[in-house]
């Protein structure tokens, strides 16, 4: 081992990476050893890196971070109404809200009725989790308490079409969530708590969903892309925007916010990491599904996943 | 519903997804960024608009990034870029000290801790000032930013082996101007 001097000691700890001595080279190591001076030197840059670390940040410009945000702003979207809502969900008055309802306990009650020779309970299954997708998009997009209730009042009926068909004890558990998600709607309108309530939703639906691409079964991917485009859409995204403007004061909230639009992003990379995976046509079909553009297609923007 | 900017100031469209994974960006490392550019430009205006910049790149090359990885080093090296290419452009004028020096007590005064180590802070601030650009960049993103000798060749478009003498600059600078207090 060659043994070095004061001055090539020195040079090789100004220049070193990490200050550490179990890091520093043998040769450095075994002057240190003998030398005094060296380890004084050591150690006074240990102190001055450690000072530079601890240096108290400038006073944020906090100003300049919320005019930064201020100015992101969404791209127009011209077939979205003025509403932040899925383009075909209307602002609905009481009347047509009732309609409504009643148009989708009567689809839902045919539906029940052609297939209840019991020959087709996984189309009995997906109704009834169908229904309750769309219970939910209705109620998160339910605008009086009214409105709300009317829409909440239809929670019975789709207990029963639970109980009454042989949902399989996987569909059967979706099926209770979304249940349980609904109720949990109808007292608790804060549009944050809305977004992160949604998000666990998209989170479960995204987790069935690649169990159903793992297994290959691509009708079962249609839907759940269908349920998982709404889901972010109108209950994560439209809550989001809704919540935006609550937040800019209250740090808690601005920090729950961001967390809630960072794993939003997360879970769009993750979906298209999961849609590379998949044949071109079942990515077709889930895209379509899911709301999104086709990659080789010029797309009008959508507000999407 | 969204914030509606003022009419005055410029917007910048982006689709949902970057909006939400930058606004996500900003909230964690908005505050670190500007303080990069602040101790490289010496001036709050031009740091507030670097930072700015540094975000808004962020935003359009969000897809370069790899989830797993450190986001706060890759704004960092975004960060380094946007300085860099701003020097480039133009001379980056000292606007405001960073420090006022003359609160900066003797080192041989009585003093408590606390103060003490205020002062050592404004001493380090204002030694930081005194190095030559490269080198308070190399030391401020080696020492506070963690980047290795060569990410930062990488960022600054040099090699490992040039980085690591603008740190032995940079360190050889600052024990003579901090002798006292160190």
């Amino acid at each position: 081992m060659n043994r070095i001097d004061c001055a090539q000691a020195r040079e090789l700890l100004l220049a070193a990476e990490v200050l550490a001595e179990e890091s520093l080279s043998p040769e450095l190591q075994s002057h240190l050893h003998e030398c005094q001076a060296c380890r004084n030197t050591l150690a006074k840059l240990h102190r001055m890196d450690e000072q530079a670390r601890m240096l108290p940040p400038p006073e944020a410009s906090e100003s300049a971070k919320q005019d930064f945000l201020q100015q992101l702003r969404p791209l127009p979207n011209p077939a979205r109404p003025s509403s932040l809502h899925w383009p075909f969900a209307l602002r609905w008055n009481a009347s047509m809200a009732a309609l409504a309802a009643t148009l989708i306990l009567l689809s839902g009650l045919a539906v029940w009725l052609l297939i209840s020779d019991g020959t087709s309970t996984a189309i009995a299954s997906d109704t009834v989790v169908d229904r309750l997708v769309n219970w939910n998009m209705d109620l998160a997009d339910a605008v009086t308490p009214q409105e709300q209730g009317r829409i909440f009042s239809q929670s019975a009926s789709l207990q029963q079409a639970m109980d009454r068909n042989s949902t399989p004890a996987s569909e059967r558990d979706l099926a209770k969530q979304l249940l349980e998600n609904g109720t949990w709607l109808k007292t608790n309108t804060d549009p944050l708590d809305r977004a992160e309530r949604f998000g666990q939703l998209a989170d479960l639906l995204f987790k069935r969903l690649g169990a159903a691409v793992a297994k290959g079964d691509t009708k079962a991917a249609a839907r759940l892309s269908r349920y998982l485009g709404l889901v972010t859409s109108r209950g994560v995204d439209t809550h989001l925007d809704r919540a935006e403007s609550s937040v800019v004061d209250q740090p808690d909230r601005r920090h729950r916010y961001h967390k809630a639009a960072q794993k939003r992003a997360e879970l769009r990379e993750q979906l298209d990491v999961l849609l590379k995976q998949v044949p071109d046509v079942t990515r077709k079909q889930m895209l379509r599904e899911l709301g999104l553009p086709h990659p080789d297609r010029k797309a009008q923007h959508r507000n999407h996943p | 519903m969204a914030l509606q900017p003022d009419s005055a100031r410029p917007s910048i469209p982006l689709d949902r997804q970057t909006r939400a994974e930058l606004a996500a960006w900003v909230a964690a490392h908005w505050d670190a960024v500007f303080g990069l550019l602040y101790r490289m430009t010496r001036s709050r205006h031009e740091a507030e608009d670097l930072t700015q910049e540094t975000f808004l790149r962020a935003g359009q090359r969000r897809k370069s990034f790899t989830r797993g990885t450190n986001a706060r080093a890759w704004l960092m090296r975004i960060a380094t870029n946007a300085f860099l290419d701003a020097r480039r452009r133009k001379q980056v004028a000292r606007i405001e000290p960073l420090v006022d020096e003359r609160r900066i007590a003797h080192p041989d005064a009585p003093a408590t801790a606390r103060v003490q180590n205020d002062e050592l802070a404004q001493a380090m601030e204002a030694a930081l000032g005194e190095l030559a650009e490269t080198p308070r960049l190399v030391f401020l993103l080696r020492t506070r930013e963690e980047l290795s000798f060569k990410e930062i060749a990488d960022t600054i478009g040099t090699t490992e082996e040039t980085a690591r003498w603008h740190m032995l600059q940079a360190r050889r600078c600052l024990m003579e101007k901090l002798e006292n207090w160190i």
